[in-house]
């Protein structure tokens, strides 16, 4: 096992380099200049070239483009992040305030989605073409089919604006106020959660249904256990694989931003700072974002892995000794 | 046993959290805080940074104080100048202090803090948009503890409406935290002498102010937190309005302005704000031919863009200058009428009665794309084919920016920057332009233009910048086409004394919020 995990964790190096270098390509074959954009639109036409190449000498984008990005990987092995161009604060700085947002944000919606989605899925697995099943499936394909931004509004419509239980957005830092962290939490969560509720619910029912059919639940049935022991010791455990992997999946895409949701709850994640960061070429806070979701991607998949090894015993991982 | 004792302690947590929130929701109605729906993000609040952005200047007017202070009427007043002098020759400008003002930061308000800030926006590198109106200063030197004398380099009858500007270093910032903190670090944890002061900054989120309670001036409202939230997204910002989150909403978008007016208490408005104009290279064909730039002013319909662009709330334009200047005047020469003949006879006395093409690169932002359509359909009724390129703004700056000759015309939108008659005249023409798409430079402009600095009789100031008007107007060197008005929401039953200032921004010192 420990084996394993070096081995992946060596692995995540040369991926990160190389995502890192494609963007930091990208960021610099893609129009614009990050000079340029430092200017007000009506001051543009007063900037003379001597100017705009002093900047770009200050901002270290006056060097050749590998040399930079060599610099700016040698500054990350010491921890340093660079600065933004457009912002003027340290990335890290950037980082620290909008990933954990994120990160919560994510988790919550995730735990949101499997503790109502995989028990739904289950029962409609078990009861296939009954009430709960077909009530089941049309809320996962409306929860599936509706956008994310149609279904926040409608959640500020019904409980902010009409029913006004909850502030239709705006932030508030757990440390600040925790009462009014958890008020703002709830409709971007929900709404986070819906969508992800569907694919979970669909994933677990078709993925329960699979494992129902196989021998050995028949085997396990005709020894006399109870129904309840069948589904929960023995169907759940396999169904739950490829349910884990999506969820996996799922929090690597929500800590990759969540634009839609950020500008309509005005939330202070990922999503919206990297999005400022593109439009207004900032390429450290661009380089700083990407590296720091293609890390935790990497980490999020590593530790679903290991999820695997504890919900079926049977899966080992290549290097670890059988016991 | 052990599955009832987890559904119980399920319920508890369900409950405890349903009393958590209703406590906090009934605790909501005691604050005396008002919050401010903004569609755009603060940058920066260093002065040294330019910044074209509306909130940007809301939030750096409550927190710093200028030198004197630019009324509704035009008027300058005192502000933290008690009273000025110009010389008759018009070489010098005294002003005396207040000696009563201290920085957010608890450091003095005094003649070398004054130095210190307009020195700095006479610097081209950290001047920020004050370096233009500063340009005739020489010299600023401290004449004692609270007075300065400021020399200029030549009469400049601008100086009091530079020196009484709402953004840039007219607005003194504190040299000791300028110096203490370093540029980066006093753009996030500003200190002027403003009556708020900053608590907290959740950039590109929300950016909340309190009353400074030493504030110098006189604040009778009751507030006692400011909150602006960025709101990016129209829908969200009139759903905010609607649940109440926000009690004001400045700069919102037109279209949006009929649902929000149906929300109890509200007051609608608008404030008047510069001029959007078709600016085209006079440079290059076509648009060197005056008769090219006359055939498409006449072939606009503006009418269309008024109601569907801005939801009624603009006017057609009349010139250059708009009704906010004092250089406006409702016997300048109308905008040529849409007139489909007289544009053909234009494009025939150009030598291409069938027509031509051009193209104009925009930044992709709706309104702007909308107006163009507009244009593109009018316009092809003449035979005159524009094509629109609608960019990202980076790809537009530099598109621009590398060959600065291929752009036949643009989009140009100034709003209020500054209230010097001449204000709007200057951002396009005088050889002193660096506008290169425009660059108007003809004698009879310019003996005009730089003779203005010096006649400080303000009819007969404003006579000369109406006939430099006249001029633009004649020449077409823009084609000016809407006066329009940034529509602004309140919750009048819940704030009382609104109240905007001399630009035409929210002064809410004064600001009464219900509790």
């Amino acid at each position: 096992m420990g084996r394993y995990l070096l081995r992946r964790l060596l692995l995540m190096a040369p991926t990160v380099v190389l995502v890192t270098f494609l963007v930091f390509l990208l960021l610099y074959l893609s129009p614009g200049d990050p000079v340029l954009m430092l200017v007000p639109m009506d001051e543009l036409d007063q900037l003379t070239d001597a100017e705009m190449d002093r900047l770009r000498a200050r901002l270290g984008l006056d060097r050749p483009v590998p040399l930079q990005y060599a610099d700016w990987l040698l500054d990350v092995l010491r921890g340093d992040l660079g600065r933004s161009i457009h912002q003027r604060r340290p990335v890290v700085d950037l980082l620290a305030a909008r990933f954990p947002v994120t990160l919560e944000l994510a988790l919550l919606s995730v735990f949101l989605a499997s503790a109502v989605a995989i028990p739904i899925g289950v029962y409609s697995a078990v009861r296939p073409g009954g009430v709960g099943d077909v009530a089941g499936n049309v809320a996962a394909l409306a929860g599936v089919s509706a956008p994310n931004f149609w279904v926040a509004l409608l959640l500020i419509v019904v409980f902010a604006v009409h029913l006004r239980w909850l502030p239709a957005g705006g932030f508030v830092r757990i440390g600040d106020d925790p009462v009014a962290h958890v008020e703002r939490m709830i409709l971007p969560v929900v709404t986070l959660g819906t969508a992800l509720m569907a694919v979970t619910m669909r994933l677990t029912r078709s993925s329960m249904l699979e494992t129902l059919n196989e021998d050995y639940i028949r085997t396990a049935r005709s020894k006399g256990l109870s129904q309840r022991r069948v589904i929960l010791a023995h169907a759940l455990k396999n169904a739950l694989i490829p349910v884990v992997t999506t969820i996996g999946l799922q929090i690597g895409r929500i800590l990759g931003g969540t634009v839609a949701i950020e500008l309509i709850f005005s939330f202070p994640g990922m999503g919206k700072l990297m999005l400022d960061a593109i439009f207004a070429r900032d390429f450290p806070v661009v380089q700083g974002a990407v590296l720091l979701i293609t890390i935790s991607f990497m980490l999020i998949n590593l530790v679903v892995d290991f999820t695997y090894a504890l919900i079926d015993p049977r899966i080992r991982f290549q290097g670890a000794p059988r016991s | 046993m052990f599955e009832r004792k987890q559904t119980k302690l399920m319920m508890l947590t369900l409950l405890a959290l349903a009393l958590t929130l209703t406590g906090s929701l009934g605790a909501q109605d005691a604050m005396t805080e008002f919050v401010v729906g903004i569609g755009e993000t603060v940058v920066s609040l260093d002065m040294s940074v330019p910044s074209p952005s509306l909130a940007h200047k809301q939030v750096s007017y409550a927190i710093y104080d200028p030198l004197l202070r630019l009324g509704t009427d035009g008027s300058i007043n005192p502000a933290l100048a008690t009273d000025w002098a110009i010389s008759d020759d018009g070489m010098t400008v005294t002003l005396n202090l207040r000696d009563d003002v201290s920085f957010h930061d608890g450091s003095p308000f005094d003649a070398a803090a004054v130095v210190w800030n307009i020195e700095g926006g006479m610097d081209p590198e950290f001047g920020g948009g004050a370096v233009n109106d500063f340009g005739r200063i020489e010299s600023v030197v401290a004449l004692g503890e609270h007075a300065v004398q400021i020399n200029m380099t030549q009469p400049d009858n601008n100086i009091l409406l530079a020196l009484a500007a709402n953004d840039s270093r007219a607005l003194m910032m504190s040299p000791t935290a300028y110096e203490t903190l370093g540029a980066d670090e006093f753009a996030f944890n500003p200190s002027g002498t403003g009556p708020f002061k900053l608590e907290s900054w959740e950039p590109g989120v929300e950016l909340t102010l309190v009353p400074n309670e030493n504030y110098w001036g006189e604040r009778t409202g009751n507030a006692d937190r400011a909150v602006f939230r960025v709101i990016l997204d129209a829908s969200a910002a009139t759903l905010n309005y609607q649940s109440g989150d926000i009690q004001v909403f400045f700069a919102i978008q037109a279209g949006e302005l009929p649902l929000l007016e149906t929300v109890a208490g509200t007051v609608s408005g608008g404030v008047a704000r510069g001029v959007v104009a078709l600016a085209l290279n006079l440079h290059a064909p076509p648009f060197d031919n005056i008769h090219n730039r006359r055939a498409v002013a006449h072939a606009i319909d503006v009418e269309p863009v008024i109601h569907l662009v801005y939801g009624g709330l603009a006017q057609a334009a009349r010139g250059i200058t708009p009704p906010n200047s004092a250089a406006f005047s409702d016997e300048a020469p109308p905008q040529r009428a849409r007139d489909l003949d007289a544009a053909r006879a234009e494009l025939a006395a150009a030598g291409n009665p069938d027509g031509f093409s051009f193209e104009v690169s925009v930044v992709a932002q709706p309104y702007r794309v909308q107006t163009l359509e507009i244009f593109q359909a009018n316009l092809a009724e003449v035979g005159i084919d524009l094509v629109i390129q609608a960019n990202e703004r980076a790809r537009h700056i530099a598109a621009l920016r590398e060959d600065p000759s291929i752009a036949q015309a643009g989009f140009v939108q100034i709003l209020r920057a500054s209230n010097i008659p001449e204000g709007y005249l200057n951002a396009f023409a005088g050889c002193q332009s660096t506008n290169v798409m425009i660059g108007y430079c003809v004698d009879e402009y310019e003996a005009l233009r730089l003779d203005l600095p010096g006649i400080f009789d303000a009819e007969a100031r404003i006579a000369q910048v109406r006939q430099m008007n006249e001029l633009a107007f004649r020449d077409m060197i823009v084609v000016p086409y809407v006066y329009p008005e940034i529509p602004y929401v309140y919750r009048g039953d819940i704030i009382e004394n609104f109240a905007l200032t001399g630009y035409g921004l929210l002064d809410w010192t004064n600001f009464t919020v219900a509790g």
